[in-house]
């Protein structure tokens, strides 16, 4: 299925870059990150954030020119300064100026219990990721992204 | 032949006359009074005689026993009677025997009293064997005889009420006494369940006025007897206490009174020794059976013990949720900080398998050094943070302060030169702690090594020391001019393991939770105060100086 899908993927020019945001403080995991993206093919875009704040930051400098906005955010939950829960607390905060459809999944290194409890509180939050991310999984969510582009287009 | 011929007879007869016919008399008057019938009849056999269940009965002078007859004729009138001689009288011509302690010629019957419910009908009786003539004079002296019968009859009646309420009254007397010897030992009784009951028991009447209060309630024995027959206010006032207890309890007693209902309450006074004494308190009416308020009742029990208890349980909640968030915070830390690098490494470690190219996987080992010892760093301060919990052999001794500032100064020394850190230290160098040294060693370097590490790019550090004691307490205070935490953001995760607040590239978030986990360790507190961009104070509160 998911090879079906890949070969319809590559050979259809149709389908646009992906936008991706990584919110991570771990160099390793960033570079990790990256090499998979690379190995799949796929056309990305990456920006690396190596904390909340400055993803924040550049959400609410982008108001204006919301193009900028990724597709996807892959977001940490420990990270100094602001972390992931803060992340996801002032995002809600500007939720309502974002246009853009933005696919938000938490990638952690936690297997608590707790805290994917604690994420379920969270409506923008489309999973919980236990790290690593596995190649199939990235290509899963990848391809849920075409199908609801898809679908919204025909709405 | 005379004597073959039966003649009807009326003949003594045995009768069970009642026992106490004759106890209106006193025997010797009445023997008296026979003897002196006896005389004025010329020697005729006296008696007296009263009837009963159609039976007369006799009692002659000096006889115990009486005799009976069936009174068929009715020889008892209320007159006088008199048959000269029996033989020859024609109204007992049909039976001319009449037997009395032998044949009777000669018979004679005075009434004595009038008869009554109360009173028997007596006769003065007079009898003879032979016929007799009585003169005038002599029947005259027997009315005499027969009045004075009836005066003796009334005296001795008289007397014998006398003698009866005599009796009746020593008797009340004495039952008296036994009674009110009684109820003195049932009152001592409940008296003594009251007083020595270890509760504090009040009864008042409807208007809140004290109808009983035990020792338990007051201990003052003229301050309980004062207390009767008045209310709170009074007692207030006699004791030159202000009025708010009473204020208090009027309202109680108001709610109790009202709703008829049962309540209860906790209250906590000062005792004497001023120690804090609990007591639980009832308050309940009791109702007669019109379902009027007879009265309430008070009490109140001492759970001083049980409150104290109560407090140290919830000391003890409160520091085991403590310990079970810390507990969680750890597992959180272990999966997070210990699972990160690892999965990190075994990434790396399939793309070097998987890579053909040489460079590239030169470029993927490179990758593992940092992964490496982020994951050695991490575990050592895991292990460490272990210790200090499961530390419980770690004593505390009298050590210097400044000894241990300067060797951790001299520890930092190289970032110290590098950033041209200055120390203002404001405490006496004769100063000691009572603290573990490895743990004071620890905390200094981490709280230090914190204000360098977290420095300003502004300004030159400047570091103040501070340590105080007061009542056995001991205040270490060290104020940097750094970076600073927004505290409204960060307060609740500020001593919280993993947490960092700066961009550092060796900010791992560790120091100040190990610093947290071994002053609680030792019973102490930390806490801070900050400002963004102006700077940070630590306290920490030592206790058992």
């Amino acid at each position: 299925m998911v090879v079906l899908f890949l070969l319809n993927f590559q050979t259809n020019s149709m389908i646009a870059e992906k936008s991706i945001f990584l919110v991570d403080d771990d160099p390793t995991f960033i570079f990790l990150t990256k090499k998979l993206i690379l190995n799949t093919k796929i056309a990305a875009k990456i920006n690396e954030f190596s904390d909340g704040q400055q993803a924040l930051d550049f959400l609410t400098d982008n108001l204006e020119a919301q193009d900028q906005y990724p597709d996807l955010i892959f977001l940490d939950l420990s990270m100094p300064i602001v972390d992931g829960w803060d992340f996801l607390n002032e995002y809600l905060l500007i939720e309502k100026l974002i246009n853009k459809k933005i696919k938000l999944f938490i990638v952690s290194s936690s297997i608590s219990p707790h805290d994917i409890e604690r994420a379920k509180n969270y409506k923008i939050v489309a999973d919980f990721i236990i790290k690593p991310i596995l190649k199939e999984k990235f290509l899963e969510i990848i391809e849920n992204l075409c199908q609801d582009d898809s679908t919204s287009g025909m709405a | 032949m005379m004597q073959l011929k039966r003649t009807p007879t009326i003949a003594w007869k045995q009768n069970n006359a009642s026992a106490n016919l004759f106890d209106d008399w006193n025997n010797d008057d009445m023997n008296s009074l026979l003897k002196l019938a006896s005389v004025a009849a010329d020697q005729a056999t006296a008696a007296i005689a009263v009837a009963e269940n159609g039976f007369l009965n006799f009692k002659l002078a000096g006889n115990i026993e009486s005799i009976s007859i069936s009174d068929e004729f009715q020889l008892l009138a209320n007159k006088v009677f008199i048959v000269e001689d029996l033989l020859h009288d024609i109204r007992f011509a049909a039976f001319p025997v009449i037997e009395i302690s032998g044949p009777v010629r000669f018979f004679f019957s005075y009434p004595l009293n009038r008869g009554s419910e109360s009173n028997r009908q007596f006769h003065l009786c007079l009898f003879h064997s032979e016929p007799k003539k009585l003169s005038k004079s002599a029947i005259n002296l027997l009315g005499l005889v027969a009045k004075m019968g009836v005066r003796l009859l009334k005296t001795n009646k008289q007397n014998l009420q006398l003698k009866k309420n005599e009796e009746k009254f020593k008797s009340s007397k004495q039952v008296g006494k036994l009674v009110a010897k009684q109820l003195d030992q049932q009152k001592k009784f409940y008296e003594n369940i009251l007083n020595k009951l270890p509760t504090d028991i009040a009864v008042f009447d409807a208007d809140h006025k004290y109808l009983f209060v035990n020792p338990g309630a007051i201990s003052v024995k003229e301050y309980r007897k004062y207390i009767i027959g008045k209310d709170d206010y009074d007692y207030a006032e006699f004791r030159q206490r202000d009025k708010s207890t009473a204020d208090y309890r009027r309202e109680q007693f108001l709610r109790v009174k009202h709703t008829g209902k049962e309540i209860r309450w906790e209250d906590s006074l000062k005792g004497p020794a001023g120690n804090t004494i609990t007591h639980l308190r009832r308050m309940f009416p009791v109702h007669d059976n019109e379902g009027k308020l007879s009265f309430v009742i008070g009490f109140g029990i001492d759970i001083t013990d049980r409150k104290t208890m109560e407090e140290k349980q919830a000391v003890l909640v409160e520091q085991l949720s403590a310990k079970n968030i810390q507990l969680i915070d750890f597992c959180n830390i272990v999966s997070h900080n210990l699972r990160g690098p690892l999965v990190n490494m075994s990434l790396l470690v399939n793309y070097i398998e998987e890579s053909t190219d040489t460079e590239d996987q030169i470029l993927l080992i490179s990758k593992l050094h940092p992964v490496i010892d982020n994951l050695n760093t991490t575990f050592n301060e895991l292990v460490e943070s272990i210790q200090i919990k499961q530390d419980l052999e770690i004593k505390s001794e009298h050590i210097l302060l400044i000894d241990y500032l300067q060797s951790t100064i001299e520890g930092l020394g190289s970032i110290i030169n590098k950033s041209g850190a200055h120390f203002e230290v404001d405490f006496d160098s004769s100063m000691s702690i009572f603290f573990p040294p490895k743990y004071l060693h620890s905390i200094f370097y981490n709280l230090l090594s914190n204000s360098l590490k977290y420095q300003s790019p502004n300004r030159s550090p400047l570091i103040k020391i501070n340590y105080t004691k007061i009542n056995g307490k001991a205040l270490l205070s060290i104020t940097d001019n750094g970076l600073g935490i927004d505290l409204i953001k960060h307060s609740e995760n500020f001593f919280k393991i993993g947490k960092v607040f700066h961009r550092h590239p060796n900010a791992k978030g560790f120091g100040l939770y190990m610093t947290k986990t071994q002053v609680e360790a030792m019973d102490g507190k930390i806490w801070v105060e900050s400002t963004p961009d102006i700077g940070s104070t630590f306290f920490i509160e030592f206790s058992n100086q």
